[in-house]
């Protein structure tokens, strides 16, 4: 009986697995069905190598609030440069998410199947941007065996368990989509609530499910320096809440107001603030010497700015990306991320009895933020704001009617000065991280000045047009920010290197010394650079053709003005604007005295030059008493949003900028040719001009 | 600099024997638990002192623009014994320059599935002598990646509290599983920054049957065998090797030790000359001209009498009718078809299936090319853009990496070198990284090293014509035209091939972006792209407005379009290492300008000539047809790229400075007075075009 048993058990499981080897692979029905939709409309010019035929996001929330997640998304691919892009991706977090289980296919447009197999899939740590976390990736690769006409499809699902309840679906792509659904499955006494935004539909309810669904949208354009919240994409953002009074409701963050926010990052970032005996002989240190309030911020900020930025990113889904590390434990190790060093600063300055609160900001995003729906996935960034008691004049000052006197510091930007905040947060809404606070800030921006390169030179011709002199290049504002960041990533032969071929830009091979670098972080916030500068050939002898067309007529020598700060390229060159266009305010502007060459006096030359439109002016000036030209110039843009219908004229406006910063100045020979210096006539000699003299 | 300074015989080599007994392998185990255990432990790191003068140093002594200087550096290869492998590093760098820090505070240090990296120490010692060691809980372990071959760990470490001043220090030690080794080593020990004393300790794998030999290349510092089996060398004072443009392969002039084994214990000529029958034989067996063959050669050459015209109707049926899955076909060689790919295969298989990978294509040549009588043979050969040949690497796939096929022509016995398996190559041409370079052919008496022709200039050209016009506001429009040949024509029929027409031109309209950001394009037209047999051409309208410069009733115009908005090449005054560049090339240009009728020249000067003998030729002309009332650019710059040491630098430099200078040439149109016309142009004005 029993080897009569095993002989039927051993053909029973022979003859299942000689079924698995010869089945055909087959694919889901929501593959079949994706595959059977008409390819979403393409607008007419666009070019794109492939489309979503589906992309599908199933939440299935449990009585005990874990998520099991299912994704599934189908491309067809257009062109064969689509290829590239047939690839499956799963990321999971493993702090509170399950290994994602995941199925691909190539589906060719002849019907045959393609299934990936588990030894296709890989498992790969998706940043090495953190020193540590818990970020990881599936992928599996198709593109080898995905052509044009075939489908790309893949699903994975994974469960996960976060603190978190709010989640976010967009439904059109920077591609063609030809349906695109998110269905939750919640028990009964759960809520669900959805914000639609822009043409997202309002929920189909059927029971314990949830279903939102658009078919058939273009896709959405991606232009620079478009405001993020201007860039009008259909989406939902969905609250998944547990009943009151239940368990979970105790665990689950819930944000129904900013106020909700700003009492989590307080209460998050209370412990660890607290100084240890090191950090407060530390702070004592640091402080001594110094009587002023603001002596003793630019003290503690100066010494958190110089620890290392190391980030250390574990268990995200129970808040660990909101929670830094003791502020004892930072200083221990001298590294941190932005919340480590942004607490540690709060410590100090706490210690020193000065008040400070923890910021969360967006620092790559300044327009995330939606202010009728609060939540904590718009900020990615931690910075501090201190209290005064007077105003200081600073890009980063703020006086807020409820908080007074404030003054935002961003410690972890380490090209930064007290003072001023990097570019991409100036103007963002932030939650500043003090009990009870139930409000949005806006943090300030800085006005053109505040933001500028100015080039102060002074410079002679000799010879056979060479011009040298010495330049300073004084920088405020971001622009300082990067040339710092620059000189720190730099090793001082590669940053003389860049600077060199900086400053050449548009002049022929310059020669750059550079003689001084001053910083002067904790002063005026300047950066300064003096290089001394030689440029062959800068200004070109010509011979003029004379009256009768005879060669060779007079000499000529044009040059052009504007020495270091000519605008070259035209931002905005695209022809068609779909979105508005965020204009950073900037500032250029250039101050020099130029020595003409000895025996040559003004033939050509404008003396000023206006252009002034609401985006922004220039005008440059150009005076020459003797052999000397005094020019001055200054270019300015103006802080604004600029609607799609006015690309035009911007474009319009840096067209005749950039024409009119290349105006040059012809000089021709003073009428006493037997007083022409040597070198001058040594250029006569060069001026041997091949084929017009043949 | 290439020296083989030992080659290891070791049929009698004791060889570790996998099979280790259940006692060896626990004792190894528990040994490495303890010496984990101890040495994971911070108060367990033992420093040597360092030297006051290293702690106060502000500069490198030798270098002083360095950012940093490694002041001790040891390396340590053990792949001698199969149970106890281990790569155990030691590093001591002093920081001069915030930009060091950067570049080393974080550390992250990868390693295999199939070994541990059980030992890490690191510290921070300041120039007061005070020290902060790396804690152990400060370490973080991660899966990197896991596939069904590989699996990656990786453990990294902040440096503590490290700023300018500081000396950092730190040693990890990674042990290999039993059974994993590296049958090649190519050990580089150069780093962007100098280094003060560098200890080396290697001992290669030995395996049953096979041997090794090593070579040094790029210093003189010898291998000094010891006892144990280990090799050891200690160099002082090495010179930095920074990242520059236009650099050399790493073999060509990176300081460095091979080790590799060998399968033949042959040596010198004896070698070289059984890798060659070894060639033949390949040919006489993979390469066999039989009946099916000879019927497809007889197709293919029908109607043809002259032998060069059959040689290039073979060639031209490889390159054309088999469907080759090394180029960027996607689609045109189905997953399956790839799989079956095979290159063992023979001819006659070849042949049949249609389609295989390059080395499949060139043994299906050099059957056919047999089959119609010509004395076909396979031939290795080097490639340039990896290293140079040196006949001391006794290991063929390491020195003659590539595939071609060798045809003796009659009557001159001289060898020409095909290689259809690259299907965008012309007849008669080689890819680049094939030219001028070795090739040892198959043959079963002699051994046959030729050198394959040297490239020079005009084969790798680019022709640009443009007619133009310019309009009273200073706006350039009109038809740009681009023909290209030899190297830059294979690297863009490569590029492109695989892409459809409509992507083809988005590409190209990118990269025109690139170079002419204020201009826009119209009717870009691309042919012969997928043509194996024809080059490229490429054609479109350009507008880019304001393009001359007005000053009052002037215009002053640059009338290089093709280069007046490029780069210079070189800004740095110094250069540490050589300079490479993969091909000599040959660029002409022909550009005419109508301009406004009321214009007349104002300012008008010709650019000058660059040139170095045998290594540049620029010549830019300028001239005027008054009938036209046209201005004629037109530039020619040729280039014998090759490879240059570093003292060859400035005189380099100073050329192309020149050239750039050159490019930014402007001459200066003018209004004409009312009432004047175009017939009053200047008279001396030559009409010589």
């Amino acid at each position: 009986m029993g080897r009569t048993y095993h002989i039927l058990l051993a053909v029973f499981l022979g003859l299942a697995i000689l079924q698995q080897l010869l089945a055909k692979p087959s694919v889901p029905d929501w593959v079949k069905e994706a595959q059977q939709l008409e390819s979403p409309k393409i607008k007419p010019k666009d070019f794109h190598p492939y489309v979503l035929l589906w992309d599908e996001g199933i939440y299935k929330v449990s009585p005990s609030g874990k998520i099991e997640r299912t994704i599934r998304v189908a491309y067809r691919l257009l062109d064969n440069a689509g290829s590239k892009h047939a690839k499956a991706y799963a990321p999971y977090d493993t702090s509170y998410s399950t290994k994602p289980k995941i199925k691909a296919w190539t589906i060719k447009a002849n019907g045959d199947i393609h299934q990936y197999k588990r030894s296709d899939v890989q498992d790969n740590a998706s940043s090495s941007f953190h020193l540590v976390n818990q970020r990881r990736m599936l992928f599996v690769d198709g593109s080898r065996r995905t052509f044009k006409g075939d489908v790309f499809a893949y699903e994975y699902t994974q469960e996960e368990d976060t603190i978190f309840t709010q989640y976010y679906w967009r439904f059109e792509a920077i591609r063609p989509v030809a349906l695109s659904r998110i269905t939750i499955e919640a028990p009964d006494d759960w809520s669900v609530d959805a914000t639609p935004f822009f043409d997202a539909p309002k929920s189909q309810r059927d029971g314990e499910l949830y279903v939102w669904e658009m078919r058939d949208m273009s896709a959405i354009k991606v232009e620079d320096d478009a405001p993020s919240s201007s860039v009008q994409h259909s989406h939902i953002r969905i609250n998944i809440t547990p009943p009151s009074g239940s368990r979970l409701s105790s665990r689950n963050l819930v944000f129904n107001t900013w106020g909700d926010l700003a009492d989590f990052t307080a209460d998050t970032m209370r412990g660890p603030s607290k100084p240890d005996e090191d950090i407060i002989s530390k702070t004592e240190e640091l402080i001594s010497g110094y009587d002023t309030k603001w002596e003793k911020i630019q003290a503690i900020g100066s010494f958190v700015q110089k620890l290392r930025y190391a980030s250390i990113s574990l268990d995200i889904g129970n808040g660990g990306g909101y929670t830094p590390r003791p502020a004892a434990e930072t200083y221990r190790v001298g590294y941190g991320d932005c919340k480590d060093k942004s607490i540690l600063m709060v410590s100090m300055l706490k210690t020193a009895g000065i008040d400070a609160y923890a910021v969360i900001v967006n620092a790559t995003d300044n327009d995330s933020v939606v202010p009728d729906w609060p939540s904590p996935h718009y900020f990615n960034h931690c910075i501090l704001v201190v209290s005064l008691e007077e105003p200081i004049e600073a890009p980063a000052y703020l006086h807020d009617p409820d908080l007074g006197h404030l003054v935002f510091i961003d410690p972890t930007s380490e090209v930064t000065p007290m003072g001023e905040l990097p570019r991409k947060e100036q103007g963002g809404l932030v939650i500043i991280g003090k009990n009870g606070l139930d409000k949005l800030v806006r943090l300030p921006s800085a006005r053109p000045s505040d933001n500028s390169e100015h080039y102060q030179i002074e410079a002679e011709f000799i010879g056979n047009g060479a011009l040298i002199g010495r330049l300073t290049k004084s920088l405020l504002g971001f622009e300082a920010d990067r040339e710092r960041y620059s000189q720190k990533r730099n090793s001082d032969t590669k940053y003389k290197t860049a600077q060199a071929r900086a400053l050449s830009d548009n002049n022929s091979s310059a020669n750059i010394k550079i003689t001084a670098i001053e910083d002067n972080a904790l002063q005026d916030r300047t950066f300064k650079i003096t290089v001394d500068f030689g440029i062959r050939g800068y200004g070109s002898f010509n011979r003029q053709i004379s009256a009768n067309g005879e060669l060779p007529g007079q000499i000529s020598f044009i040059f052009k003005p504007a020495l270091f700060s000519r605008l070259a390229e035209n931002p905005y060159t695209k022809k068609i604007r779909e979105h508005p266009l965020s204009l950073r305010a900037k500032q250029i502007s250039e101050s020099s005295k130029v020595y003409l060459p000895i025996g040559y006096i003004v033939d050509e030359y404008e003396k000023e030059i206006s252009i002034e439109t609401d985006f922004g002016a220039y005008i440059a000036t150009s005076s020459i008493e003797g052999d000397t030209l005094t020019y001055n110039k200054t270019f300015t843009l103006f802080e604004q949003i600029v609607p799609p219908d006015r690309y035009p004229e911007l474009q319009e406006f840096y067209r005749k900028v950039i024409e009119r910063d290349h105006t040059p100045i012809l000089l021709k020979q003073a009428p006493t040719p037997e007083e022409t210096p040597t070198d001058a006539t040594a250029s006569n000699e060069r001026l041997a001009i091949s084929d017009f003299s043949s | 600099m290439c020296t083989l300074n030992e080659s290891k015989r070791c049929l009698d080599t004791k060889v570790a024997s996998p099979q280790i007994s259940f006692l060896r392998h626990t004792q190894a185990i528990l040994a490495s638990i303890l010496f984990a255990h101890l040495l994971a432990n911070p108060l367990f790191a033992k420093w040597d002192d360092i030297p006051p003068a290293e702690l106060e140093a502000t500069e490198c002594e030798a270098y002083p623009d360095m950012a940093a200087e490694i002041l001790f550096k040891r390396q340590i290869l053990d792949e001698g014994e199969s149970a106890n492998r281990f790569r155990e590093f030691h590093l001591r760098l002093k920081v001069y320059d915030e930009s060091a820090i950067e570049a080393v505070r974080n550390k992250r240090i990868f390693y295999s599935g199939n070994s541990s990296l059980n030992y890490i120490a690191a510290r921070v010692v300041k120039p007061d002598g005070s020290m902060t060691e790396l804690h152990k809980d400060d370490i973080y372990e991660k899966l990197e990646s896991k596939n069904r071959s590989r699996t990656v760990y990786s453990k990294s470490f902040s440096l503590p509290n490290l700023d300018v001043g500081d000396i950092l220090e730190y040693r990890y030690r990674i042990n290999s599983d039993e059974g994993y080794y590296t049958p090649r080593l190519f050990v580089t020990f150069q780093e962007d920054w100098p280094i003060r004393r560098l200890e080396l300790k290697i001992r290669p794998y030995i395996a049953k049957g096979v041997g090794f030999k090593w070579i040094r290349r790029n210093h003189s510092a010898d291998l000094e065998r010891k006892a144990n089996g280990f090799y050891v060398v200690v160099i002082e004072n090495l010179a930095p090797y920074p990242d520059e443009p236009n650099q050399m392969p790493d073999r060509y002039e990176k300081a460095h030790f091979q080790f590799f084994e060998v399968m033949n214990m042959r040596k010198g000529e004896n070698y070289w000359k059984a890798q060659a029958v070894d060639l033949y034989r390949r040919t006489e067996n993979k390469a066999k001209a039989d009946a099916t063959i000879k019927a497809k050669a007889k197709s293919i050459t029908k109607g043809i009498s002259a032998k060069e015209d059959k040689l290039k109707a073979i060639y031209t049926y490889c390159v054309t009718a088999f469907r080759n899955a090394s180029q960027s076909e996607p689609g045109k060689i189905t997953a399956d078809e790839r799989k079956k790919i095979d290159s063992d295969s023979n001819a006659q298989k070849i042949l049949k299936s249609g389609y295989g990978n390059g080395y499949n294509c060139n043994v299906l040549f050099c059957a056919l090319a047999k089959a119609a009588g010509f004395d076909a043979r396979i031939a290795a050969i080097s490639d340039r853009s990896k290293d140079i040949f040196v006949q001391v690497v006794e290991n063929l796939s390491m020195s003659l990496p590539d595939i071609v096929i060798a045809i003796k022509s009659n009557p001159s016995d001289e060898w020409s070198f095909y290689d259809p398996g690259l299907k965008y190559l012309k007849f008669g041409e080689l890819n680049w990284t094939n030219q001028g370079v070795t090739a040892l052919i198959g043959d079963k008496k002699e051994t046959l090293f030729v050198k394959t022709a040297a490239p020079y200039p005009k084969a790798n050209n680019q022709n640009g014509s443009a007619a133009l016009s310019l309009s009273e506001d200073g706006t350039l429009s009109g038809k740009v035209k681009i023909s290209l040949g030899g190297c830059y024509n294979t690297l863009l029929q490569t590029q492109l091939d695989g892409q459809s027409p409509k992507n083809r031109k988005e590409t190209l309209r990118k990269e025109l972006s690139k170079q002419y950001s204020n201009a826009t394009f119209r009717s870009i037209e691309l042919s012969n792209v997928a043509d194996p047999l024809n080059n490229i051409q490429v054609s479109f309208q350009i507008e880019i407005q304001r393009y001359a410069e007005s000053v009052g009733d002037r215009l002053v115009i640059n009338p290089n379009l093709f280069y007046r908005y490029d780069d210079f090449e070189y800004t740095s005054e110094k250069r540490y290492t050589g300079l490479y560049y993969p091909f000599p090339y040959f660029y002409s240009d022909r550009i005419e300008i109508a301009l406004p009728a009321n214009y007349q020249l104002d300012q008008a000067s010709a650019p000058r000539p660059v040139k170095i003998n045998s290594l540049f030729d620029y010549n830019p002309k300028l001239s005027f047809n008054k009938s036209k009332h046209m201005l004629i650019y037109s530039r020619s710059f040729e280039f014998e790229g090759s490879r240059f040491q570093k003292e060859a630098y400035p005189i380099i430099k100073r050329a192309f400075d020149q050239i750039y200078q050159q490019d930014q040439h402007t001459i200066t149109i003018k209004k004409m007075d009312t009432g004047v016309g175009a017939s009053s142009l200047p008279q001396s004005s030559p009409s010589n075009t």
